[in-house]
């Protein structure tokens, strides 16, 4: 009868520690990160207007440096508001932020961005959400990273913390916060 | 003369109006949408019924008016409209949003505990109560 028992012992840990592992692995997978290496997403082309400047702004403002942030906000967001500070911090590091004004009033996102300052070098205007259909954005914040040729490495959704900085961005860049 | 002027001032005003207005950029309503053919529209209204909006609780893009579901409804009348197929929609969608917009996943690593789990309780389930039977 011990044996038995002793066997059943074993065959309950080995399954609970199986299914431990195959959880971990699973959610290891990062939901709100997204690496598109399997999934190969660029930059389009497109013409939209600067919030900052006015000006038109095409694709090829992602071009110039080799990695630089996209910044997907709109002054309706609280939990931009939260992540702010970050961005303020990376912008006095010297990393590239574009921002992408989404679903926003002009007025509402230049007076925001003057009240709590400017940490975006081009901030792109998108009113009608038309450019964020092409991106796949989901809601804001959302922060991607993207690389020389306009492709997007990491797309990353939610408030950005100076832990998920660290953690998920930071390598790129060698700036730490 | 003074009505004259009047008039040609209102004229002014209203060409300047007009010309504002048009420069404007056109928001299309995605519930007035327009195809070429009602076949174009049923297989778009169908084809948007298998994707979830990735913005929502459980809601297809058909079923909800969140902005992001109208948005990429739009999307999907477009593209079917401009002749692209099913599978290039959903192509197009997955690059962008990933598989959740997706009511039926591909199977791959990621999916694979999704799939193959309850298959697993199954069986394991199957297996216990032939035992439990021939036990009594």
């Amino acid at each position: 009868m011990r044996p038995r028992n002793t066997l059943k012992l074993a065959g309950l840990v080995a399954s609970v520690i199986a299914f431990a592992v195959v959880a971990t692995i699973a959610l290891s997978d990062r939901p709100n990160v997204e690496l598109s290496q399997q999934r190969n997403l660029s930059i389009p082309e497109f013409t939209a207007t600067s919030l900052l400047s006015g000006n038109d702004v095409t694709q090829q403002v992602f071009k110039k440096e080799q990695y630089k942030l996209l910044n997907v906000w709109a002054s309706w967001c609280g939990i931009c508001k939260r992540e702010h500070e970050e961005l303020l911090q990376l912008a006095e590091l010297g990393v590239v932020i574009i921002g992408l004004n989404y679903r926003d009033n002009d007025q509402a996102a230049r007076e925001y961005l003057s009240s709590k300052r400017n940490p975006y070098t081009e901030v792109i205007s998108d009113p009608n959400g038309r450019l964020a259909v092409e991106l796949g954005v989901i809601g804001t914040p959302e922060t991607y990273l993207i690389d020389q040729n306009g492709k997007v490495l990491i797309k990353y959704r939610g408030e950005l913390t100076s832990d998920k900085w660290n953690d998920i961005f930071s390598g790129y860049l060698n700036v730490s916060i | 003369m003074f009505r004259f002027n009047y008039l040609f001032l209102m004229l002014v005003t209203f060409a300047l109006f007009s010309s504002s207005l048009k420069s404007e950029e056109i928001v299309q309503n995605v519930d007035l949408f327009e195809f070429h053919s009602i076949e174009l529209q049923q297989r778009a209204t169908r084809l948007a019924k298998t994707l979830r909006c990735p913005q929502c609780q459980n809601q297809n893009l058909v079923e909800s008016n969140a902005q992001a579901a109208k948005d990429l409804r739009l999307k999907v009348y477009t593209m079917v409209n401009e002749g692209h197929s099913d599978q290039e929609v959903k192509d197009y969608l997955v690059t962008r949003y990933g598989n959740i917009v997706l009511y039926k996943p591909p199977f791959n690593y990621s999916t694979a505990m999704l799939w193959i789990l309850p298959a697993l309780f199954l069986i394991f389930f199957v297996l216990y109560s032939i035992r439990m039977i021939r036990r009594d």
